[in-house]
């Protein structure tokens, strides 16, 4: 099995770069990649003459960040189960290997090779972008060795955990009995991090909360519960080649003891890695286009919306678009995060004056989210062009022109998108306002201001989906038409992907923010905070229009794409 | 600004058919990079004629077939459907196609009625609200009007995929292997449909490997080989223009002339 597995994962990795190669013969495609390396290039240099101390990512943080980060999604996998897509094969590989005489240690060793090719990818992205080889003490090898512990380190627990569960789930009532543990260690768990959340200073919170954060984690119990998750990560913030050689050791030790859990995984794997298959084939048609998830026992779906029989075709392709996230967005899901935010908001208002802590977080975790949502959105949210892509035959046969169908597809993203983070922005106000601020925003800014200011992140995002849509139609080869084992260890090529965007983005926002910025200069010394009214209306007026142009030249585009190339 | 071209109210784009075709491909060229796919290709297509498309695997029918319906391109030559240019007049020409692949092209987030309201829309036609009931019933989906796509078998995906090509009623049908996975029944059905749809007056352009079937149904056969046209006419017509075909059937005639007899 060894020599036939190595042979499919070098033809693999030599036919993709043939095809990477042939695709290079494409000016448009070149011109993307010296674009891209170009960038790269400026990232890396750019790091490398920044101080440690300016960058974001210090050891302090790095620590503090990466061990919670690590908790955070150890808990999630345990409590919810880990992403499915970590256990999944290829359909080939299911009809190849799976009926083949191949033992299933050696099934998951082809697995676990397969999910370096990812690791190590990201380890060099993360290695850029952590700047440690560059300058510190740690040379680039040492760095990337510390990173790749990690990440390996991450995707077995992901892996254990995933067959674990289905293990439980196979093996009934005893199966259920080995989820016992962990769960009560969360359940502890969560109880000593809410103790210590409550126990914080709200003062030297709001001064220094790295600092805050780092003396809490270094004081019993938090210590204890956060120690074994610190451990993977402590090489990567190690001071000295000296420091490093044990803590590495250690950190190679819990690997190998990852390696031994998932390597004694019993008959679960085949049973887990087929449910895996079938959902990882369900996300491919996601993200490819076909974008439904069909459910187990079918019902009469939900009709969010209805389309009336006359109106513009844009309006039927917006409709098309969003009944398609209403029907793969569990309500369920949203029904929880609505409650949690209403939970959070409840108690934060109700303890403000004991403790103005909770209704921080609460307000600093919508705001993250929706910054988040502003950053990794246009990525994430994919009701559009991209979700179409499987179908672009078929857009080509509709009578309508290509400038009507890339409007109607870009809205339906933007629409979504906007809504997602209007409402974040609701719960962030209503947390921060509850503590006093941001005490700029008067009620009556607040309410007048807001419908502006939704439509200028609405413009915002229209740009930002515009510029997804031009990458899907301009380069079909490269929209993502794989589903990897994703995760953290995945992150670095998202953060690549979203960098790249938001410099065009950036570009185009230039002018947009030029006419904002002179108008509210111009108008501050009358209208004082109010100028922000006319500077929004400018800056909306701005991306209206660069929008417009941007959507007229991608239906050109799409009207020349020729989908039998792709 | 939107090309909103605002056809009859409720009755869709209309058909102007130009010296009597309804289709009028002119030295159609299709050429990748330095593969031809289809060279200097023309023929016409009457209203109320169902045309054959035949020929080997590689030979250019989807080429061509996609050409007609506006997916790719032609690097040259011409395409008029039902008198407007599809190159200079795209929308119009488009209103009043239908192309119906091999393989059903759905979105598995609708329903099968949803579907329906969808293209209706896509082909400004409100009056064809009223006749999605009767088609369903045709191609015996009724039951299933409420059915995500995911939730439709291999035929009765076909089956949604040619209602959806219908029901803008249009005067000119393509359709790209369209028995692939019906049952005995919906084969049956589909060769009434096509013909119905024939005999109401569209034009017909049928691509199938059944020579069987394009022999019982086509009035003339277009057969391909390596891009280029080797024939074109009734099977009395090629016969009458090489003797030597006489007294055989269409496979046979196919497979001389496309060099496997």
């Amino acid at each position: 099995m060894r020599r036939a597995a190595f042979y499919l994962l070098l033809c693999t990795a030599r036919n993709r770069a043939r095809r990477t190669l042939r695709q290079m013969r494409s000016p448009r495609y070149l011109v993307a990649l010296v674009l891209g390396l170009v960038y790269l290039g400026l990232v890396f240099f750019g790091q490398r003459h920044r101080p440690m101390a300016q960058g974001p990512f210090t050891p302090q943080a790095i620590e503090v960040g990466g061990t919670f980060l690590l908790l955070v999604l150890v808990a999630k996998w345990w409590l919810f189960g880990a992403e499915r897509t970590a256990l999944a094969f290829t359909p080939a590989e299911i009809q190849f290997l799976f009926p083949a005489p191949v033992s299933r240690a050696a099934l998951l060793c082809y697995k676990l090779a397969r999910t370096q090719i990812l690791i190590l990818l990201n380890v060099l992205i993360w290695t850029f972008l952590l700047r440690r080889g560059a300058s510190g003490v740690l040379g680039t090898g040492v760095s990337a060795i510390s990173l790749w512990l990690v990440f390996s380190t991450i995707s077995l627990h992901r892996l254990g955990v995933a067959l674990t569960r289905q293990a439980a789930v196979e093996h009934g009532r005893a199966g259920l009995r080995r989820l016992v543990l962990p769960l009560v260690a969360l359940a502890a768990g969560a109880g000593i991090v809410w103790t210590t959340i409550a126990g914080l200073d709200p003062l030297a919170f709001a001064e220094d909360p790295l600092a805050v954060v780092a003396g809490a984690m270094a004081t019993p119990p938090l210590a204890w519960l956060l120690w074994p998750f610190r451990l993977p990560l402590l090489p990567l913030v190690a001071g000295s080649v000296g420091e490093w050689l044990p803590r590495a050791g250690i950190a190679f030790a819990i690997l190998a003891v990852h390696l031994a859990w998932v390597l004694r995984a019993d008959r679960a794997f085949e049973e887990a890695a087929l449910a895996a298959s079938a959902y990882r084939a369900d996300l491919l048609k996601r993200l490819r286009g076909t974008g439904y998830r069909a459910p187990d026992r079918p019902s009469a779906p939900r009709r969010w919306f209805r389309l009336v029989p006359e109106g513009h075709p844009i309006g039927a392709i917006v409709w098309k678009n969003l009944t398609r996230v209403a029907r793969a967005t569990s309500p369920g899901l949203i029904a929880m995060i609505a409650a949690a935010a209403g939970i959070g908001l409840a108690v934060g208002l109700f303890q403000r004056a004991e403790n103005p802590v909770i209704l921080t977080a609460v307000g600093m975790l919508a705001l993250t989210w929706g910054g988040a949502l502003v950053l990794l959105g246009p990525l994430w949210i994919r009701a559009d062009l991209r979700g179409d892509m499987e179908h672009l035959s078929l857009l080509k046969t509709w009578p309508v022109g290509g400038l009507e169908v890339m409007t109607g597809q870009v809205l339906g993203s933007a629409v979504v998108l906007t809504t997602l983070q209007g409402a974040f922005g609701v719960v962030a106000l209503a947390a921060l306002g509850g503590i006093g601020a941001p005490a700029a925003l008067t009620p009556l800014l607040t309410l007048t201001g807001a419908p502006l200011a939704l439509t200028a992140l609405f413009g915002v995002n229209l740009l930002a989906i515009a510029i997804q849509n031009a990458g899907a139609l301009l380069y079909p080869a490269w929209v993502s038409a794989e589903i990897r084992p994703g995760g953290i260890e995945a992150v670095g090529q998202q953060m690549l992907t979203a960098g790249v965007s938001m410099v065009l983005l950036a570009v185009l926002l230039v002018g947009p923010l030029l006419l904002a910025g002179g108008a509210f200069y111009f108008t501050s010394g009358g209208l004082g905070v109010w100028a922000t009214f006319p500077a929004l209306v400018l800056g909306i007026a701005g991306m209206a229009i660069e929008a417009w142009l941007l959507l007229d030249w991608l239906g050109d585009q799409f009207e020349r794409s020729d989908p039998s190339l792709n | 600004m939107f090309q909103y071209v605002t056809p009859k109210h409720g009755k869709g784009f209309q058909a102007q058919p130009k010296d009597g075709a309804m289709i009028d491909v002119a030295a159609l060229t299709k050429l990748y990079g330095s593969l031809t796919a289809v060279q200097d290709l023309s023929f016409r297509v009457a209203p109320g004629e169902i045309l054959g498309l035949v020929g080997p695997n590689g030979a250019g029918k989807t080429t061509t077939l996609r050409s007609l319906a506006g997916i790719i391109q032609p690097s040259k030559g011409s395409i008029g459907i039902a008198g407007h240019d599809l190159a200079r007049d795209p929308i119009a020409a488009k209103g009043v196609l239908a192309f119906i692949p091999d393989e059903p092209q759905l979105f598995d987030y609708l329903t099968v009625t949803e579907h329906l309201q969808f293209v209706a829309r896509l082909y400004r036609r409100p009056d064809a609200v009223a006749r999605i009931g009767p088609l369903l019933a045709e191609l015996e989906l009724t039951e299933k009007r409420d059915a995500l796509s995911t939730e439709l078998s291999r035929g009765m995906k076909q089956k949604l995929a040619i209602a959806c090509g219908l029901i803008h009623d249009p005067r000119v049908l393509m359709l790209d292997e369209p028995l692939t996975g019906l049952d005995p029944v919906g084969i049956r059905r589909m060769k009434a449909t096509i013909a119905a749809r024939a005999a109401a007056g569209a034009a017909v352009v049928l691509s199938s490997h059944l020579l069987e079937l394009v022999e019982q149904l086509c009035t003339r056969v277009l057969i391909l080989q390596a891009g280029r046209l080797v024939a074109l006419g009734s099977v009395a017509e090629i016969i009458a223009e090489r003797p030597e075909l006489s007294g055989r059937g269409l496979e046979e005639i196919f497979l001389t002339l496309t060099g496997n007899g």
